[in-house]
């Protein structure tokens, strides 16, 4: 349950920091310009979605219901 | 003085166009068909496939790496990202090295598991992962259309 919390939080937090850094731009750097600094790269594209498609493929082919 | 981006900007930055409502709606109509699939299956596989493949036929052919970035990256910039990424690895390796399926230390997936049990729950998540995964594209291809692109207008990368 402690973990499952851990994971909510991780979640909200990365969440809430996109925003703030979106909010606030300059010091910090955003997910959003993180990715478009990658995917000006062809090697950075392909990285993004593999990364993008990994995630999909895990969670939205392969998922168990928990009973 | 430069003039502070609004709000809309510096969130989203692109406004929905006509062409952006018809491919919301398109996706909303394959994510619906998607989720409705079962899982371990070929079709589940192909369907969920299907979707990165054009991206990355697309991704490879757009013009958004001619751009420059809006802020230039620095390691200081991006250490929240790096913290928040090696915390995740961590509790995500515990699980693993558990089995996986531990109920004390569950993983990722286990936890995300439980949303999935419903398909709107399905939809809606798998609705976010394609927008996430073409947010990029809107941008730059939107941009070299005559109808929207103009001359003096500043060049900025796309946002995911």
């Amino acid at each position: 349950m402690i973990v499952t919390v851990a994971w909510l939080v991780l979640l909200t937090a990365g969440f809430a920091w996109e925003c703030y850094c979106r909010l606030h731009p300059g010091r910090w750097a955003s997910l959003a310009t993180v990715s478009s600094w990658l995917w000006q790269r062809r090697a950075g594209r392909v990285f993004l979605v593999a990364v993008w498609a990994f995630v999909g493929w895990h969670f939205f082919s392969r998922y168990t219901v928990p009973r | 003085m430069t003039p502070r981006p609004s709000k809309t900007a510096r969130l989203g930055g692109c406004l929905p166009t006509r062409r952006f409502a018809a491919f919301a709606l398109i996706s909303a109509a394959y994510a619906w068909y998607v989720t409705g699939l079962r899982p371990f299956t070929n079709s589940a596989y192909e369907a969920v496939f299907a979707a990165p493949a054009i991206l990355l036929a697309l991704g490879l052919l757009s013009p958004a790496g001619r751009r420059t970035p809006r802020d230039p990256l620095t390691l200081r910039g991006v250490a929240p990202w790096v913290a928040l990424a090696a915390a995740a690895g961590c509790l995500e390796a515990i699980g693993l090295a558990l089995g996986g399926r531990s109920p004390v230390v569950p993983t990722l997936s286990t936890v995300v598991d439980h949303a999935l049990g419903w398909h709107a729950t399905r939809f809606v998540l798998f609705f976010g992962w394609l927008e996430v995964g073409t947010r990029p594209l809107h941008g730059p291809w939107r941009r070299l259309s005559p109808r929207t692109s103009s001359p003096g207008a500043p060049q900025t990368g796309p946002s995911l």
